[in-house]
């Protein structure tokens, strides 16, 4: 039996959600929709719909990587006052710096995460005035209700989750055992037409990775039949009303 | 000749004295849904609200079989809604169910007030109830209702017979008061522990009271149509039911193996790719079973939502949930018994 934690300190909660914010997440203020139990200035975005992963404006690991590699170097570069040296192989960029090699090493770990569990290529989202559920193709829906304006929070052996509003972005926190994070923030662009997931991995205080997706809005053909799961025949499907 | 007559006498003088001893009617309420959680907790703690509350009507029906196993008691039977006039009151709340076990709490009161029983009784399914071709399959949580059955006949016998004629003769005129308090007042008096007294009873031919009987005959009618209808969802969602428990319960066995496979696997170094990994793919694993459960739910509910919606809608011509239609029907009832000039 799971345990269940309901912590009663929702500044606690938010101050989680603010420090897992993403530097690289601009905020956007577009498809907002009022909600009937919140604060009556506050607006909130709506994500419902059908999303698409746009490859040409997500990060690829490899040259994420190597940015984040290169910054490191001339970093290090720059406290020991010596030139900057890396070659490259195989697309990833290795250094002979033993300070940098250990960094990137911390940090390929993290990369390699987030980018695992950042494959989807679809998203179906479904929004309410009270909750959200985000079905992400190959892997297990988000899922967050909007109780009283605080974070909900849902915790078990196997790891813990808040999720909530951060002003107009919506954020998934997922607690690992043995101390990893994983932070989804979810933002709409201000046309509605695209959605960004910055998806944050990190151990620790100052060891973390995000991977940034990007998502584009398509109308889903009508489907010819209309299913039913029910227990005892499984799907009942019917011709699809025009 | 002489025989016959002998065997036909004592034959009425059993069914005599089989009646004379008849224990006491009970009522069951529809059980209390136990949906008095937080409920944003509900997801995580497998809570289905729409198959509690068909749970919350389909359980005090199967607690009613096992009653009925004994042919001592008066009816028995299913009310949308308590009856505080009932001779004996069985009221329960769900307190757990997700297929592996059954917790309730189950209370039981008399006409006068007495508590009978006020008990949680749990149960775990055995691996016999969900094997289809099980010679000794019965319907999951049997015992159960089994137990709290023979707790209930135990504290019944306690009672000397005419304990019971008490307690009929209480229900009867605590109906009859909330009837027509004017008439009835002063027979049963509440005394310093709250409980119910007779005072003082009727004459044996008060045609006042006659007329009440009839009254409450009159809404027998309507429970016994209403309770026709619990049969009805009981029979028509049982194997549904059965299922959705079986398959709660597979998923929850097979949940305790992976955790117990879990356990025993050696683990990669802290921090590595491989070890975060592996706590994402167990998160993972977690969220999927408990997505699972709510698709399960999902066709529970798409399967038993007709018969459950006909259950609520068929009720003679009266608007409302059926514990509405009890009440209105009730008050219909005092106000034909007001109009034929009873009170």
């Amino acid at each position: 039996m799971n345990a269940i934690i309901r912590l009663s300190l929702p500044f606690l909660i938010l101050a989680i959600l603010s420090a897992c914010r993403s530097d690289s997440v601009q905020p956007a203020s577009g498809g907002a929709t009022s909600v009937a139990n919140s604060d009556a200035d506050e607006e909130r975005v709506d994500f419902s719909g059908n999303w698409e992963m746009d490859y040409g404006r997500s990060d690829n690991l490899n040259e994420k990587l190597n940015s984040i590699y290169k910054d490191l170097q001339r970093q290090a570069a720059r406290r020991s006052g010596s030139s900057t040296e890396y070659s490259t192989r195989g697309g990833v960029t290795t250094t002979s710096n033993p300070e940098v090699s250990n960094a990137i090493a911390g940090i390929i770990p993290l990369a390699k995460l987030a980018d695992f569990i950042t494959t989807s290529q679809a998203l179906e989202i479904e929004q309410s005035d009270y909750d959200i559920l985000v079905e992400r193709e190959d892997t297990f829906a988000l899922s967050c209700a909007f109780v009283d304006d605080s974070p909900e929070v849902v915790t078990d052996n196997l790891g813990s989750e808040v999720c909530g509003w951060d002003a107009h972005q919506l954020v998934f926190v997922v607690d690992l055992p043995e101390g990893t994070r994983i932070n989804h923030r979810f933002t709409l662009a201000p046309d509605g037409q695209r959605l960004h997931i910055a998806t944050r991995v990190s151990r620790g205080g100052n060891r973390n990775f995000t991977l940034n997706r990007v998502y584009y809005r398509f109308e889903p053909l009508p489907p010819d039949f209309e299913c039913e799961y029910t227990l005892s025949r499984g799907n009942v499907c019917s011709r699809a009303s025009s | 000749m002489m025989v016959r007559l002998l065997v036909i006498c004592s034959l009425l003088l059993a069914m005599n004295s089989q009646a004379d001893t008849r224990l006491v009617d009970v009522n069951i309420v529809v059980f209390d849904p136990g949906l008095d959680v937080d409920p944003s907790q509900y997801r995580k703690l497998g809570i289905f609200p729409e198959i509690r509350e068909l749970e919350a009507r389909y359980l005090p029906f199967a607690l009613r079989e096992s009653i009925m196993q004994s042919d001592e008691w008066g009816p028995v039977r299913v009310l949308p809604a308590a009856d505080p006039e009932s001779e004996l009151l069985v009221t329960g709340k769900i307190l757990h169910s997700d297929g592996v076990s059954l917790e309730l709490q189950i209370r039981a009161v008399d006409a006068s007030g007495r508590e009978w029983l006020n008990k949680t009784y749990s149960e775990r399914a055995a691996d016999a109830d969900y094997q289809p071709n099980s010679i000794q399959k019965e319907r999951p949580f049997a015992e159960l209702y089994q137990r709290f059955a023979g707790d209930l006949l135990s504290a019944a016998r306690l009672l000397g017979q005419s304990e019971i004629r008490r307690i009929q003769d209480l229900a009867l005129l605590r109906y009859a008061q909330s009837l027509a308090p004017g008439a009835f007042n002063g027979y049963v008096v509440l005394d310093e522990f709250g409980r119910f007294n007779l005072a003082r009873l009727p004459a044996y031919d008060d045609p006042m009271l006659a007329r009440i009987e009839l009254v409450r005959e009159r809404e027998y009618v309507f429970v016994d149509t209403v309770d026709g209808q619990y049969a009805t969802l009981f029979q028509e969602l049982g194997p549904t039911y059965d299922l959705w428990r079986e398959f709660n319960r597979e998923q929850a066995l097979y949940q305790r193996l992976y955790e117990d496979r879990l356990a025993k696997r050696e683990k990669p170094k802290k921090g590595s790719y491989q070890a975060m990994k592996r706590a994402y793919l167990n998160f993972k694993w977690a969220k999927v079973q408990e997505q699972e459960s709510a698709r399960l739910a999902e066709g529970f509910r798409n399967e038993t939502q007709p018969t459950f919606l006909e259950l609520e809608g068929r009720v003679v011509e009266l608007n409302g949930s059926l514990e509405d239609q009890y009440r209105e029907w009730r008050d219909i009832l005092r106000s034909i018994y007001e109009l034929e000039g009873g009170a």
